[in-house]
């Protein structure tokens, strides 16, 4: 698993902002940003991200697309957290192989003792946050 | 013409129609038709040709015009004036009727203030008080230990207490239900005055905010108000 994010995360906002209609979001994706984040169509969730909604994103891993019904060509998936409001977020998402951005996963982090919470957990320890 | 997932390129594809339930704020829902597309070769599903947004928010538009129903409705009941609203909420006159009667519509800003009002109504009084902050907060705490009282039941199966603790550093309220005669250590150590000033300083949580001490193996409960 490479400890690298395969993407570019700033070519990915900026693609959320300037060219929306080149990003796809599977239907689950949706139905969580709406239950979760209470962002309820893909412009909104779109929109969100242009405007610097994934706040503190750290990188988490990039894995393979399992689903790539193309066996020849690799594609990985790269996973982030973030913070918006107090809710500890996970969006994860890939380029095609028509250079198109899906956005796989965009959820709660579930991630026990996941990056963004160690980070936490350090600052804490350090003081810098209560 | 044949349509390719925008996912994988697949021609593979399943469109499926179905009614979607869309849950807003204050326990509301509605719904509205979902297109959606099935992947046969990523097993990818989603709404590939973004067909679902109009009637999205087209469902929103429905539950908004309940947010702004429920909250005038709950205005009129409890014999709060439209024009006193207005008043205190510096909006032009009439803003609430033209709402009421679907001749304007509220911005996303509007809706959202009527749901925190609907949902705690007190928040009128303290814009009536020029948001003062000293008043503001006697005002919340007025009302929590209003709805404390109102839930306070005083039945036979619990014993129950309420009462308010006064230093000059410091005041607190507290209600106490004790569902099984055991007597919650805790609160033995509240009800000794000399705990009481270390246990507010213990506990930073308590300042300026609720807090609530469970003992589940009781069952017994202390919801406390407090504030320095
Ligand atoms: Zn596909």
């Amino acid at each position: 698993m490479p400890d690298k994010p395969a993407y570019n995360l700033v070519e990915f906002v900026t693609c959320c902002d300037k060219n929306p209609e080149e990003v796809y979001m599977i239907g689950n994706a949706l139905r969580d940003a709406r239950n979760i984040f209470h962002l309820h169509t893909e412009p909104d969730v779109l929109k969100f991200i242009a405007n610097n909604g994934l706040e503190n994103v750290s990188f988490i891993n990039s894995s393979l697309w399992r689903k790539n019904p193309d066996p020849v060509v690799e594609i990985f998936i790269d996973a982030y957290e973030f913070m918006t409001g107090g809710i500890l977020g996970y969006i994860a998402f890939f380029k095609n192989i028509k250079g198109k951005w899906v956005i796989k996963s965009f959820h709660q982090s579930n991630e026990r003792g996941g990056i963004m919470e160690a980070a936490l957990k350090k600052a804490k320890e350090k003081g810098f946050i209560k | 013409m044949t349509i390719e997932c925008p996912i994988c390129g697949s021609s593979n594809l399943e469109r499926t129609l179905s009614t979607e339930i869309l849950k807003g704020d204050l326990g509301k829902a509605t719904s509205y038709k979902q297109i959606s597309y099935m992947c046969l070769g990523c097993e990818s599903e989603g709404d590939f040709f973004k067909e679902n947004t109009d009637a999205i928010n087209l469902a929103l538009d429905t539950l908004r015009n309940e947010y702004v129903k429920s909250t005038l409705d709950y205005f009129a009941d409890n014999k709060i004036n439209f024009s006193s609203v207005e008043r205190i909420l510096n909006l032009p006159q009439r803003t609430l009727t033209k709402w009421k009667n679907g001749v304007s519509q509220p911005s996303a800003a509007g809706v959202a203030l009527l749901k925190f009002l609907r949902v705690f109504p007190w928040l009128l009084d303290v814009a009536e008080h020029s948001y003062d902050y000293d008043t503001s907060q006697k005002i919340f705490l007025r009302s929590a230990f209003n709805m404390m009282l109102h839930k306070t039941s005083f039945s036979e199966d619990d014993t129950m207490e309420a009462g308010a603790f006064i230093t000059n550093k410091s005041k607190l309220m507290y209600i106490y239900t004790e569902k099984n005669g055991e007597t919650l250590p805790a609160k033995k150590n509240l009800m000794n005055p000399n705990n009481l000033s270390a246990g507010i300083d213990q506990n930073v949580l308590w300042d300026r905010n609720t807090a609530m001490i469970n003992n589940l193996e009781h069952d017994n409960e202390i919801k406390l108000f407090s504030y320095l």
